[in-house]
């Protein structure tokens, strides 16, 4: 009943936008505001005579590469400065450093360095989702419940079982708290990445329709990946917070 | 387990003196009771024994084979009850589980979370727990002060039992004389910080009629004037 009613108020959410957007297309120029079935045959026509599939899986492709890359890194990176005092004063400068510096100074410098390249690209997104996963997980691994560590010293479990099944489910809600974020956070710099330095991706289709002032398509494609992510969301996301919120609570 | 002497001395905490001198002896499969005011260092002297504090001037028996039963269940949350005995000893079979858990009078509960179980429940299983790996001495760290007095004599009883049944040794800390005129044999009075033990004296309710199933309340009470009477000096701050 529940599931029933949160699906319904997001099926109100969308309709209210879509009217809205309606609305807006009556008010405005149908050029900057093209009508639904406009940018739904522009989906028609991308999808299956255009580069769209194309695109979504070289975007998608990227964002795997650097979200995994970025969540291991970060995840094993976050925990020893959480943990280990002397890890924390090193890192700490660097941190800051990477947690301020623009994006695009990243992308822009990465490209020039290493050249319009794959690696640049996903070195690129890297190097920007990297520090906050840290935060999230150093921030996880300062309160990690002591008391229940002391169970897992006293009965001299080995360390193995102690970290999976002691440690790290203690930072299961962090982790996945970086990787929703890292995520969402992760594809937009992707086509950012697309957009300046490669000739594929959705990124790159958006500049190409951008310089022929083609708004129905740039919906069309914005859409379809974000379809992509929702469905992440709807079928990886939610159901692995539901296994993490086993026993913790009521 | 033969009997056991430890010997705590000059242990420092973040340079303040908590334990200047004890020592005691734990009898084979008997229980001593270490009974002082709160905040006198018995805790820390516990986790010096169960390794969780490491201190210069100690070094535990090796043959010890320990469990410890917390003020709190600390349980796994996040883990089922018999995946929270499984933890201690994963080559428990689900009938070894399923007599831990008769053992401690809980039936239908393995495979639920501990927060689906009151609050006593939840000690039980930490009981439970407990004697996995068949321990020859269970630490129990006031284990039963903050709950009612039906509850507490009920899970005295359960923790008779089972150290009667594995043939264990059990070293309590405690403030309440009841507690441990209802469990140990051997009593050791501590002093406040810096700890020392100022007394020691064998328990006058004979372990036989502690073993009784419903010991009489009456009884504990007559023995904790006495003693009352007898040390006035020394159970005035602790009782």
């Amino acid at each position: 009943m529940r599931r029933f009613q949160s699906f319904f108020v997001q099926c109100l959410v969308v309709g209210s936008l879509l009217i809205i957007w309606q609305v807006a297309v009556i008010m405005f120029e149908p050029e900057y505001f093209p009508r639904l079935d406009v940018i739904a045959s522009s989906w028609h026509y991308h999808w299956f005579d255009g580069n769209l599939q194309n695109d979504l899986v070289q975007t998608l492709r990227r964002v795997v590469i650097s979200f995994i890359l970025a969540m291991f890194i970060g995840v094993l990176t976050g925990i020893l400065m959480g943990r280990v005092n002397r890890a924390n004063q090193i890192f700490e400068p660097l941190l800051l450093f990477f947690l301020n510096l623009p994006a695009l100074v990243t992308i822009i410098l990465c490209y020039i360095w290493i050249g319009l390249e794959e690696t640049a690209a996903i070195l690129a997104v890297f190097i920007n989702k990297l520090p906050t996963v840290i935060v999230a997980m150093r921030e996880g691994a300062r309160v990690i419940d002591n008391k229940l560590m002391e169970v897992a010293k006293v009965y001299k479990l080995p360390a193995s079982r102690t970290f999976f099944n002691v440690f790290l489910p203690q930072l299961y809600p962090y982790i996945l708290a970086a990787a929703r974020n890292g995520l969402a956070l992760i594809w937009k710099i992707v086509l950012v990445v697309e957009l300046l330095g490669r000739s594929d991706g959705i990124g790159f289709g958006l500049h190409t329709f951008f310089g022929h002032f083609d708004i129905a398509s740039i919906l069309a494609y914005a859409f379809s990946f974000m379809m992509v992510m929702f469905s992440v969301d709807w079928f990886v996301f939610k159901p692995l917070e539901k296994r993490i919120q086993r026993g913790r609570q009521q | 387990m033969r009997n056991v002497d430890f010997h705590l001395h000059g242990i420092n905490l973040d340079n303040q003196l908590i334990v200047d001198s004890c020592s005691f002896s734990v009898r084979e499969n008997r229980t001593s009771a270490l009974i002082g005011p709160s905040g006198c260092g018995k805790t820390t002297m516990l986790n010096v024994i169960a390794g969780l504090i490491d201190v210069e001037h100690f070094t535990p028996p090796p043959d010890l084979k320990l469990a410890y039963i917390f003020q709190e269940a600390r349980l796994i949350p996040w883990l089922s009850i018999e995946q929270n005995l499984a933890l201690i000893e994963p080559n428990l079979s689900s009938s070894d589980i399923k007599q831990l858990l008769e053992d401690v009078k809980l039936h239908d509960v393995a495979s639920v979370y501990p927060v689906q179980l009151s609050g006593g429940m939840q000690r039980r299983v930490s009981i439970a727990r407990a004697f996995v790996n068949k321990p020859n001495l269970v630490l129990l760290d006031e284990a039963f002060s903050s709950l009612d007095a039906p509850t507490a004599r009920y899970l005295m009883n359960l923790v008779r039992g089972l150290l009667d049944k594995n043939q264990a040794s059990a070293l309590l800390v405690t403030h309440n004389l009841q507690e441990a005129l209802a469990l140990a044999d051997d009593l050791y009075f501590l002093s406040s910080k810096p700890t020392k033990v100022i007394k020691h004296i064998t328990n006058p309710i004979p372990q036989s009629d502690r073993k009784q199933d419903h010991l009489e309340i009456d009884v504990i009470h007559e023995q904790e004037k006495a003693l009352l009477s007898d040390y006035p000096e020394i159970l005035s701050g602790i009782v």
